[in-house]
């Protein structure tokens, strides 16, 4: 540090530099004349060299301390040793044989045995950290899985409520919306002397009407809308071209139009059996199953105060089996299995 | 160490931490500050650090911590006053834990340190010089000195009274 003089305001720059080692031999000296001269800012040697550091212990004690204590023979100048080597639990059996008979000999080491042995620290339980709760570090919230399984339930309902008609309209929704004289039926189930519209003679589609009243039913406030040159009293057509099969759609329905007439749309895919099962879902009663989640479905019926009912089985003609699930006024059905 | 481990770190240790540092500092709000630093610096480290060993790595990083405080502390010299309560006369108090309290306080920083993680923690001496980077033979001598010192000081208290 060249030719600056130590002292009280720059002394702790040489002083780390001496601790380090990086202090010159002139500056050496010069740190510890000015610390011989201000003792108050000389650090305790044992806060600064912990390593290596030569304790002055006797010979007899240090010797000790190396060798085995087994060859050690107890006496007055070793007494101290031993004595502490008790307390520590660092003697067998046989040392404290010879420690006891020792004492017996020597009663005024008693004494000191008894000072180390109260010489043990004993924590004080009662002071403890208050504040425990600002230490503790929060895990990192993994969200993959959360969102894992939201996109895996997601795909489960959209397999399950997916639509299952050409024209993207689901059986329930039919269903809800249907007169319920107008049933959709397969063509050979058509009853003799109903009134028939054909699949391929009309184009209807549903949709919502945006002025409905939450009160009426959603029924009343849908038309049937016919092109004039095909009225509902459609020829039979006994050979349906199935090419230009289309699906059903029906875009409004007059309520008042089919009150005094009973309508048959007759579907000219005979499998069809999403279509099938509307006539399912509208008479329960027919279907012989048994409710297969009954604990599930009466809980979520509390709390959506509303009734759901998940039944499996084969419905009452036993040509439909699968699964319907009921909630409120809506109910869905998925087929598994047709019984030709 | 998983977070759930060093959470259950801090419930099991902090206040032997506390209490260990509060023996060195003689304040309160000294031994809080190094409680939170040696966590702090364990959290830091607690994906490398496996909970079997937490005990001994938060016991290393206090008395590192303790050391660098107290090498501050006397470098500035500013000393805090210590607590009312450690510093009564040891002529005037009869009782044996609060004699070897105060009998503690006369020992060399490195003496205490052993000596309370031997008598407080359990530590071998082995562990000992792990943690306080000793050679096993330093810490039975720094244990030794330390009990002969605290048995003398009983001893002149017994003298007085």
């Amino acid at each position: 540090m060249g030719n600056i003089k130590i002292n009280t305001e720059n002394y702790e720059s040489f002083y780390l530099d001496y601790l380090e080692g990086n202090l010159g031999e002139n500056d050496t000296i010069e740190l510890f004349a000015f610390l011989s001269d201000h003792p108050e800012f000389q650090v305790e040697d044992e806060l600064l060299v912990l390593e290596n550091e030569d304790i002055s212990l006797g010979q007899d004690f240090k010797n000790l301390l190396k060798s085995d204590l087994a060859s050690q023979e107890i006496s007055l100048n070793t007494i101290d040793f031993f004595l502490i080597a008790q307390k520590e639990g660092q003697l067998n059996d046989q040392q404290l044989g010879a420690l006891d008979a020792f004492l017996i000999e020597n009663p005024q080491f008693k004494k000191d045995q008894k000072m180390y042995a109260l010489s043990t620290l004993n924590a004080d339980t009662s002071i403890v950290y208050a504040d425990k709760k600002n230490l503790k570090q929060r895990a990192a919230i993994v969200l993959w899985p959360y969102y894992s399984a939201m996109a895996a339930a997601c795909a489960v309902l959209f397999f399950w409520f997916m639509p299952a008609t050409p024209s993207g309209l689901s059986p329930d929704s039919v269903a809800k919306d249907l007169n319920p004289r107008v049933k959709v039926v397969p063509q050979t189930q058509v009853a003799e002397g109903t009134q028939v519209i054909e699949q391929n003679d009309f184009s209807a589609k549903f949709a919502n009407d945006t002025e409905q009243d939450n009160n009426s039913p959603r029924k009343d406030k849908l038309k049937l809308e016919i092109p004039q040159n095909k009225k509902l009293n459609v020829a039979n057509n006994d050979t349906p071209n199935h090419k230009n099969d289309k699906p059903v759609k029906l875009k409004h329905i007059d309520n008042k139009k089919l009150e005094n007439i009973s309508i048959a749309i007759a579907s000219n895919n005979k499998e069809n059996n999403e279509v099938q099962a509307i006539t399912a879902m509208n008479d329960n009663n027919s279907l012989a199953m048994k409710d297969v989640a009954r604990p599930v479905t009466r809980k979520i019926s509390d709390i959506i105060k509303s009734d759901v009912k998940m039944k499996k089985g084969t419905d009452a003609k036993g040509k439909r089996e699968g699964v319907f699930l009921k909630v409120g006024n809506f109910e869905f059905y998925r087929n598994k299995k047709v019984k030709q | 160490m998983t977070a759930k481990e060093y959470n259950s770190a801090v419930d099991d240790f902090s206040d032997n931490i506390f209490r260990f540092a509060l023996k060195h500092l003689k304040n309160e709000m000294s031994a809080k500050d190094i409680v939170q630093e040696t966590f702090a610096k364990v959290w830091v480290k607690h994906e490398d650090v496996s909970f079997e060993k937490v005990k001994s790595y938060l016991f290393t990083t206090a008395y590192n911590a303790i050391i660098d405080f107290v090498k501050k502390e006397k470098r500035s010299y500013d000393m805090p006053a210590e607590d009312a309560s450690m510093s009564t006369q040891p002529e005037t108090n009869f009782d044996v834990k609060e004699i070897i309290n105060e009998a503690l306080e006369t020992l060399p920083e490195i003496q205490k340190t052993v000596v309370l993680l031997r008598d407080y923690e359990g530590y071998s001496y082995e562990e000992i010089g792990k943690i306080c980077k000793l050679k096993e033979a330093q810490v039975k001598v720094y244990i030794f000195r330390a009990r002969q010192a605290l048995k003398g000081y009983l001893k002149n208290i017994e003298l007085i009274v």
